[in-house]
């Protein structure tokens, strides 16, 4: 019995010993390779997608929006007849069935048949049961309000980076931090996150808030269009700030383009023409140069000059006004706009003085607003300057600048003397909502004093009055203050000033209860024909877009407009 | 010294078989439940996608109702346009 028991036993020994080895073996000596095995089969790695953040106005309203839709791809080794089936998925895709004969011969064994379907699409397809062809989500960028945000925002490419205006700016606040992670995937290619996931990652993008306010911005870039329709015009910008804080509250350019349709046929439509593009700026640069004699006390606005009856002889150049005008007073040569005038007053001044004039109002130089590609516009350095260059300067020739450039120094000039940064971007949040940045106003520097701004806006008000050239700005009920510039524009074949091509502009402002600015705009448009003159092509685009956003801003009136009985 | 008696080996080998047969079924049971939780955590990733996915076409869908070009083509259908400046009346403070 107990030599049985004992046989019984050692062989119970035996095997265990045998199950020992082999557990050790594959435990430990095979250890790598059977982890690799397993591995291989199973293991697979997840990319957890972060999803790009959303742009809204300062409102909260939706600007640019990312949702996950269907593209369709295909096995070309899978699809048995490609004639008929490329036949059949044309009907329901509308691509050439030609193109899809050749994507699905081709000896690939991953082909796009199209990107960014429609649901309707999608379930067509299904329907269709064919083997080889397959629907992955991607993440595409929609812009509610089209074209009239279009060169602000900017496009967002097939991979989910940003290309151009906000979304390449903010690209990296935008597109958030995707994960890539080691899951499991079952019999069934199922995925298993056995491992559980990560707290921390994906980091999904944040939000961008905007100064822009889409009512305003769609108001601007409405009138913008019909303006430059009805004046045969090449293009245009409008931009509507608040001078005080340097928010932008819109920002339009025409020509624009549809960024849902993702069209490069006409790149001329991609561009921010108020950032990206440097012009002569005519007559408006006239403001800037008396609120610097008036700040340095070299001149006051009652000052006289003698403007020549409407020409004057320069050097080997002769001068004109666009009237006969005699003796005119400081004032009434900015609110008159004339070029003798201020030729004169420029002189009183001199050309030192007068690029530091220029380089004090930050004028040909960047503004550091949050956009990419701002230019820096033209100024030569005052020794390089002849006479006839500083009498052309003092007038808007030989110099250029920005739109964006040219409103950050008139709200330096209109807001009680201090440049303020534009800006954009209002603040920023997580996807829960919470505050992750908050812009604040950030004031560069002190050009004039406060008594120098109130005084060159009384100037300004003059403009918009009864006889001034910026006359058909005036807005009832409320206190305007403006100036009109009308600049020849250089010929490329000649390469002297065009008698044809001109570039018209206005910049100007409302006025609150207390005289101080709270929306000041700058309009200009290129190329206008027959008529060029601002008093009839831009003023009426201010005073239409200021009389449209005083409603949906709620500014109150200034002036009270006796009531009809 | 007494020697180990055959009926008491045969205790200590039924004891440690008992003893790897339950750290088996622990294990065994410990890794069904992380796969089961692994599916589950797999669903629920799913279902957030759709979540988000869901939450951002309906906001598009928003935007897009609310779009300013849409409510004035809407408005202009139906007769409504911007009221012209003399047609505004303000009520001031003092009236």
């Amino acid at each position: 019995m107990a030599g049985r028991v004992k046989f019984i036993l050692s062989l119970f020994l035996i095997l265990l010993g045998a199950l020992a080895i082999r557990a050790f073996c594959l435990q430990v000596v095979m250890n790598d390779e059977i982890i690799s095995h397993a591995s291989n089969r199973f293991d697979c790695t997840v990319k957890l997608s972060a999803h790009r953040g959303v742009i809204l106005d300062r409102r909260g309203e939706s600007l640019a929006i990312s949702i996950a839709v269907d593209s369709v791809a295909a096995n070309p080794y899978l699809i048995k007849n490609p004639y008929f089936e490329a036949s059949r998925i044309s009907k329901i895709l509308g691509v050439d069935k030609k193109l899809l004969v050749a994507r699905l011969k081709s000896k690939k064994y991953f082909v796009w048949l199209k990107r960014y379907v429609t649901p309707s699409e999608t379930a067509a397809l299904k329907d269709l049961h064919i083997k080889g062809i397959g629907f992955y989500k991607e993440s595409k960028r929609f812009y509610p309000e089209g074209a009239s945000m279009a060169n602000v925002l900017g496009i967002v490419g097939m991979d989910g980076y940003g290309l151009e205006g906000l979304e390449l700016f903010y690209n990296n606040i935008l597109r958030g931090a995707s994960k890539q992670i080691v899951a499991q995937r079952d019999g069934l290619g199922r995925i298993i996150y056995a491992r559980g996931l990560s707290q921390d990652f994906p980091r999904d993008g944040f939000d961008l808030h905007l100064t822009i306010d889409r009512r305003v911005q769609y108001i601007a870039s409405t009138v913008l269009r019909n303006a430059i329709q009805r004046d045969n015009a090449r293009s245009g910008f409008v931009i509507v700030t608040n001078p005080s804080t340097g928010d932008i509250y819109a920002m339009a350019s025409c020509p624009s383009f549809d960024p849902n349709r993702r069209s490069y046929r006409d790149l001329i439509g991609h561009k921010n023409r108020i950032v990206v593009d440097a012009f002569e700026p005519g007559s408006i640069i006239k403001p800037f140069i008396v609120s610097w004699g008036l700040d340095h006390s070299i001149f006051e606005p009652s000052d006289i000059r003698f403007c020549e009856n409407g020409k004057l002889s320069f050097h080997h150049i002769t001068i004109h006004d666009h009237e006969k005008y005699g003796w005119l007073s400081v004032k009434d040569i900015v609110r008159y706009s004339s070029n003798i005038g201020m030729v004169k007053l420029g002189t009183s001044i001199g050309a030192h003085d007068l690029y530091k004039c220029i380089k004090a109002f930050n004028l040909g130089a960047t503004t550091g607003i949050d956009f990419p590609g701002e230019a820096r516009g033209i100024v030569r350095e005052p020794g390089r300057w002849t006479d006839i260059d500083m009498a052309n300067i003092a007038f808007g020739q030989g110099v250029a600048f920005t739109g964006i450039q040219l409103i950050t120094a008139f709200n330096a000039m209109v807001n009680g003397g201090v440049i303020v940064k534009p800006h954009l971007l209002d603040a920023i949040t997580d996807t829960k909502g919470h505050i992750i940045h908050k812009y604040k106003p950030s004031i560069i520097r002190r050009v004039i004093s406060p008594k120098t701004s109130e005084e060159i806006i009384n100037i300004m008000r003059s403009v918009v009055e009864d006889g001034g050239t910026g006359e058909a700005a005036k807005m009832n009920g409320y206190h305007v203050f403006g100036k009109t510039g009308t600049a020849q524009k250089i010929d490329p074949i000649t390469g002297t000033y065009s008698h044809s091509a001109y570039l018209t502009t206005f910049f100007g402002g409302l006025l609150d209860g207390n005289a101080k600015p709270i929306i000041t705009m700058l309009v200009c448009i290129d190329e206008p024909h027959p008529y060029y003159y601002a008093s009839q092509i831009t003023c009426p685009v201010f005073k239409e877009i200021a009389g449209k956003c005083v409603n949906v801003m709620n500014v109150s009136p200034t002036i009270k407009i006796a009531r009809k009985e | 010294m007494s020697r180990l008696k055959p009926r008491d080996f045969l205790k200590a080998a039924i004891f440690f078989i008992l003893l790897f047969m339950a750290w088996g079924t622990i294990h065994v049971w410990s890794r069904t439940m992380a796969v089961e939780q692994g599916y589950c955590l797999s669903h629920q990733q799913a279902l957030k996608e759709q979540f988000v996915t869901d939450n951002n076409a309906l906001q598009l869908e928003i935007s897009t109702l609310k779009s300013s070009k849409r409510l004035e083509s809407m408005a202009d259908g139906m007769g409504l346009h911007t009221p012209c400046p003399d047609q505004v009346i303000y009520i001031w403070q003092d009236e």
